[in-house]
């Protein structure tokens, strides 16, 4: 195994690159994306939409998400770059999770909360950005640590659009040295990552409770 | 006249929570609602400060009637104190003024560490919320209101989690902030009413 990962080290530090861009890039996007999609959840009006929105994000899965919008989105006319549709497509499916985990955080504030804010006579996105979102997402964080989780290993359904990633690296390593080390080391880099993350989101979530309990 | 209510009703429904209830607030006064649980006194709170709204009936502040514009000049210590939990007392302080704007920022500071001072809070102004007691918290929760600069200072049920001393020290500070303000006290507490309130309401008949 040792002798694998000397000889193919470049290759594994090429899909590893990979899997961090399509997760750090995606991290980034859909929590902004996700908080603002939060936010206009307050607004009656968009209540439907949005609710709509999650129902798709969360009633298909993730793979079909990413095959549409590659493979079935130019038959309407737009067309995507593999790398672009693979952001599209991790981006719109966590935005709905992160939405939804953050609105329930939200939810479960007490209600005396939100009355003070407008006691205080402070406007409704100062009240959401301010007051209600630190605490929704202190209340919602040990969900939104375990979709960064989750996403860290659904990096690896690109695949399935030709990009390159530790899965394709593991793969392309299998059929050169006709072994099935490749994927035990893929799962050891893997769980690495994962086990790191986790320990970091932990000491993050009690930091939190520490200062704000 | 500081404060007016007139001719307030208020149902949920077919039962009538609040019915024609009309009353007035002066300077230098305490005055307080009593009843029991459930007759409609931290509804009618709820209304003068615009969380819920009355069926029928003007609330009236300075003469004019009481609207979004003005609201913020009544200032209302809930029950729970209902401090931000993220934040440390000084924060919880000077959030709404500064978001208002109602003062220089070291003016503000010192205003606030003022009251801290003059409440005993001063060593306690980094500390959150969690790690105050029952009488600390609402103690605070006065001095953000106070720094609101507001005309009319409701409390709802202010003595509900206190004990015996901490009801005492409520005490001397509303009488201390009466001579600045107007005071609106809900309660059913009839000992600690007797002792601040200048004047009364059991709802539905003035005593």
């Amino acid at each position: 195994m040792i002798d694998l990962v000397q000889n193919s080290y470049p290759m594994l530090l090429e899909g590893l690159s990979q899997t961090l861009f399509y997760f750090l890039v995606t991290l980034v996007l859909s929590s902004i994306l996700g908080l603002f999609t939060a936010y206009l959840y307050s607004f009656k009006a968009l209540k439907p939409l949005i609710s709509f929105y999650i129902s798709v994000v969360r009633g298909t899965p993730l793979l079909l998400q990413l095959i549409f919008i590659y493979f079935g989105l130019p038959y309407f006319g737009i067309t995507f770059s593999r790398m672009t549709a693979a952001l599209v497509g991790f981006t719109f499916n966590y935005t709905g999770y992160v939405a939804e985990i953050l609105r329930g955080g939200i939810q479960s504030i007490p209600s005396d909360q939100k009355d003070v804010a407008f006691v205080l006579g402070f406007g409704k996105g100062y009240t959401f950005f301010r007051i209600l979102l630190p605490l929704g997402v202190r209340n919602s964080f040990p969900s939104l640590s375990n979709e960064v989780l989750v996403l860290l290993k659904d990096t690896a359904l690109i695949y399935a659009l030709g990009l390159s990633e530790l899965i394709k690296v593991s793969r392309t390593l299998a059929n050169i040295y006709v072994s099935g080390t490749p994927f035990i080391v893929v799962g050891i880099i893997y769980f690495t990552l994962s086990f790191i993350l986790e320990k970091g989101l932990k000491r993050i979530e009690k930091q939190m409770r520490k200062v704000h309990l | 006249m500081i404060f007016t209510a007139e001719n307030i009703s208020k149902s949920y429904g077919d039962l009538a929570v609040l019915e024609d209830l009309s009353f007035q607030v002066d300077q230098n006064e305490i005055l307080a609602i009593l009843g029991p649980s459930g007759v409609g006194k931290s509804t009618l709170l709820k209304c003068i400060v615009q969380l819920e709204k009355q069926d029928q009936g003007t609330f009236y502040l300075d003469g004019q009637k009481l609207t979004d514009e003005n609201r913020t000049k009544v200032g209302l210590v809930f029950q729970s104190s209902s401090l931000f939990q993220h934040r440390h007392v000084l924060d919880n302080l000077l959030m709404a003024p500064t978001y208002h704007k109602l003062y220089k920022e070291k003016e503000l500071l010192e205003k606030a560490e003022g009251y801290l001072r003059e409440f005993g809070l001063l060593e306690k102004k980094y500390i959150y919320p969690s790690s105050l007691s029952g009488g600390q918290k609402q103690r605070i929760a006065i001095i953000r209101a106070l720094l609101m600069k507001p005309r009319l200072l409701c409390f709802d049920e202010p003595t509900s989690s206190l004990d015996q001393d901490n009801k005492t020290l409520l005490a001397d500070i509303l009488f201390d902030i009466k001579k600045d303000h107007a005071i609106l006290l809900v309660s059913h507490d009839e000992e600690f009413v007797k002792k601040v309130a200048d004047k009364s309401i059991i709802l539905g008949s003035s005593l």
